[in-house]
């Protein structure tokens, strides 16, 4: 069973995410509400992967990346995000997300996409 | 004067036809998350003093749930979303696939599905402004109370009144299944954008794209 991080703050996106995960056989590890947490729960849990929200208080999550890809240059993220804007989405393409998710998302999706970057 | 009315009133339906756009993009992202059929549309745009906002506000004044954002970049504009509790309650049952009427009080997963909801639309609007004219905008993390919408509205333009006297509403209404809903969003353009900086904005975006 892979271990899976979650950060958002909102909660219920952390409560669907969670379910949706969890149906899918993964084992959430842990839940942080902004970047921050993020990097602390990351270095704590030593998660198989993370989803990253981009826009967070404290710290958002395009910082969170640069941060965890500091620590462990291998960490698999995907970013789940409500900003379907090129810039943003190129921009954590190349510093080292796996994937990028546009909110509202479909289960489908999210599983399809965690199996290809666990597998890969 | 009749110069600066009619200027005002053409900048006002180039505000329509912008937002107008956005909230089809917001409707039917809002229809999807809550998988129910749902749409925004604009009940009105109106320029008001601020110091005689609040008695229009207390005319209608309720407990909702409210979700504020700042939208930053080349075009500013605030972000409302209000709704009341038992809607935010039938929300929560929807977002979390749930029989409607499970959520008996309001509770957290009242106040984030709200916040969710007004951070997915103020996203699908800014998205949509970036797309048609090539704008640089960015919304905030959203920000969430629980209070008369009265009070949220006055507390949330507290930083414009410091710099002006005036503010401009785009006031929404939202109709779920053909039924209006009491769930307003506002957006607050700081500015009203005229003929010229759209004219800008879209010869840099076909610029953009005849470089593609």
């Amino acid at each position: 069973m892979k271990k899976i991080l979650i950060a958002d703050d909102a909660l219920i996106i952390r409560v669907m995410l969670s379910d949706i995960l969890a149906g899918g056989g993964h084992e959430v590890v842990g839940q942080a509400q902004n970047g921050i947490e993020a990097i602390a729960k990351y270095k704590e849990l030593q998660p198989d992967l993370i989803t990253l929200d981009i826009v967070m208080p404290e710290m958002d999550g395009i910082a969170a990346l640069e941060e965890i890809l500091k620590i462990s240059p291998e960490a698999k993220i995907i970013m789940i995000s409500a900003i379907d804007q090129k810039e943003s989405l190129i921009k954590a393409i190349k510093l080292g997300a796996r994937d990028y998710i546009i909110k509202p998302f479909e289960n489908i999706r999210v599983l399809a996409s965690v199996k290809k970057i666990l597998e890969g | 004067m009749d110069q600066l009315k009619e200027n005002n009133s053409h900048n006002y339906n180039l505000l329509e036809v912008v937002f107008k756009k956005a909230l089809a993009k917001a409707s039917s992202i809002f229809s999807k998350t809550l998988k129910v059929e749902a749409y925004f549309e604009i009940y009105g745009i109106h320029e008001h003093k601020i110091s005689t906002l609040a008695d229009i506000l207390y005319q209608d004044n309720q407990e909702v749930i409210g979700v504020m954002v700042d939208l930053v970049g080349e075009y500013k504009f605030k972000f409302l979303f209000m709704s009341g509790i038992e809607n935010s309650k039938n929300f929560t049952d929807r977002i979390l696939k749930r029989e409607l009427g499970t959520t008996k009080n309001l509770d957290l997963y009242c106040t984030s599905t709200i916040q969710e909801l007004g951070n997915l639309l103020s996203s699908s609007i800014s998205n949509a402004l970036v797309n048609i004219f090539d704008m640089k905008i960015t919304p905030s993390p959203p920000m969430v109370a629980c209070d008369y919408s009265a009070t949220i509205f006055q507390e949330y333009i507290m930083d414009l009144a410091l710099q002006k006297d005036t503010i401009i509403i785009l006031e929404t209404k939202l109709n779920i299944e053909k039924t209006e809903t009491k769930c307003p969003m506002y957006l607050l353009p700081i500015n009203v954008p005229t003929k010229n900086f759209m004219k800008k904005h879209w010869e840099k975006k076909n610029e953009k794209n005849i470089d593609r």
